[in-house]
């Protein structure tokens, strides 16, 4: 019994001695769940405005190419804009959308925008995608 | 000992020479910078003089000028984001068209050796390419947005249908036509620093390059099939570094050009000199060696910038600088 005792002493002793180090844990898991929370909402946010901001500009060249190709296609002197409009929309035809950590998506955008700039030459026009997101031109993982 | 001697001052720009260029047959000298204005020089008697001024084609410094194969065209780039062509019509220039489509500053503008294919590089991190059509229209034919910082050099490459641009990202990147667009096709790694120029030898089989980190370097191709056995991917050619000349300058390297008369290699440096190299007669292809063959201190009293050998005259050198001046310039060997 004796040694019960003391172990019941000894108990009480301990939970002050390391009422320090309980609460320091106690607290860190509160943080840490409250930083889990807003940090998955600031991502979702943040996935969010940068993949339709991407989405938007792959919407407005698709749609804005696929109407110029119809209206050049019959056009004589436009051939070498209408492949080059061909090219554009074979390009995001096949960009791989559902994989944002994917570098091809990023280097075949840059390349529908070069092309875009072509376009915009050869036809001497002013087609530009204005994002009012900013950061969708440049991203990284 | 081998030296350089000074044969003209051509005097008369107002602001930093850019670029010094000579025309296909060595008779002309373009020269331009940021006075907005091409200067042409030509020889009358023994003395070379200003023969035109073409004014008012650009609203900013014109960074630099290109003739083409048949000498009857000159192209400018310019800061203000554009490219004219200047065609020369019984002595006169006049400027046929003018390009736009780079978003900011263009940095330089090259013809390929057939005359068909103009390449301009910018800024804004890409290299156009534009086609000239039988009635003297020039249409865009690609962008290349391949580099990731500001490109500052293009050139063709002397016989095949091959495009090099050097840039701020350190690298030197060849573009070749596949399937009705242009790839890079080879990537130049080697650099620690700016590449600001490259010149191919009169082969084409080899490049010079010339950076901001103070060196030369040699790269050497090599075919699929090589002898040595370097490696190569399908049907393209590797391109290795071979050579490194270097504690030979003292500050950043502008211009390098490979002469295709003499083999000569010239240098225009920050440090105000102009140096000349050339390879040992006995080198190893794979393992060349180059020796300075003299170094002309103060040969303009400010960074040199451009450097460009006379195509005809074998050892006729020309220089521009940010001293405003351009020089006339003869190798005298030992």
């Amino acid at each position: 019994m004796q040694v019960f005792r003391m172990a019941e002493k000894d108990d009480i002793f301990h939970d002050i001695v390391m009422s320090e180090e309980r609460f320091h844990q106690e607290g860190f898991s509160a943080g840490l769940n409250v930083g889990r929370q807003t940090g998955s909402q600031e991502g979702w946010k943040l996935g969010w405005q940068q993949g339709s901001a991407i989405g938007s500009e792959i919407g407005f060249y698709s749609g804005f190419c696929g109407i110029l190709l119809e209206k050049l296609k019959d056009v004589d002197n436009k051939q070498r804009v209408c492949k080059v409009l061909q090219g554009i929309l074979a390009t995001l035809d096949d960009l791989p959308l559902t994989d944002p950590t994917n570098q091809e998506l990023f280097d075949k955008l840059e390349m529908v925008r070069a092309k875009v700039k072509q376009v915009n030459s050869l036809l001497s026009i002013n087609l530009e995608f204005h994002s009012k997101k900013q950061g969708a031109k440049e991203m990284s993982f | 000992m081998a030296k350089l001697q000074e044969l003209m001052k051509l005097s008369g720009h107002q602001d930093r020479v850019w670029c010094v260029a000579w025309n296909p047959t060595g008779t002309l000298l373009a020269s331009c910078g940021g006075d907005k204005i091409i200067r042409i020089w030509g020889k009358e008697g023994d003395k070379w003089v200003c023969k035109s001024i073409l004014a008012e084609g650009h609203q900013r410094t014109i960074r630099s000028v290109g003739w083409s194969p048949c000498g009857n065209y000159l192209a400018s780039a310019s800061f203000d984001a554009t490219t004219n062509i200047w065609s020369r019509k019984e002595g006169e220039f006049e400027c046929i068209a003018s390009l736009e489509g780079h978003e900011n500053e263009v940095k330089a503008v090259s013809w390929a050796p057939t005359g068909l294919l103009l390449a301009t590089c910018s800024r804004d991190k890409s290299v156009w390419i534009w086609e000239v059509t039988e009635d003297e229209e020039y249409e865009c034919a690609s962008v290349i947005s391949s580099h990731t910082q500001d490109v500052k050099y293009a050139v063709w490459h002397p016989t095949r249908e091959m495009l090099a641009s050097c840039s701020y990202d350190n690298t030197i990147k060849l573009f070749k036509e596949e399937i009705d667009d242009w790839t890079c096709c080879n990537t130049l790694e080697s650099h620690t620093s700016t590449v600001w120029k490259i010149s191919f030898d009169q082969t084409g089989h080899r490049i010079v390059s010339c950076s901001d980190d103070k060196t030369l370097k040699i790269w050497q191709e090599y075919l699929p099939g090589n002898p040595e056995g370097i490696d190569t991917i399908g049907k393209e050619s590797a391109w290795k570094c071979v050579c490194t000349l270097s504690g030979y300058h003292n500050r950043v390297i502008y211009d390098v050009d490979w002469s295709h008369s003499n083999g000569l290699i010239v240098s225009a440096c920050g440090d105000e000199c102009i140096r000349v190299f050339r390879e040992e007669e006995i080198s190893d292809k794979n393992q060349p060696s180059f020796s300075l063959v003299c170094t002309q201190n103060r040969a303009h009293s400010q960074d040199v910038n451009s450097v460009a050998w006379n195509p005809k005259e074998p050892g006729l050198l020309a220089s521009g600088s940010d001293d405003g001046d351009v020089k006339l310039w003869e190798v005298v060997l030992d």
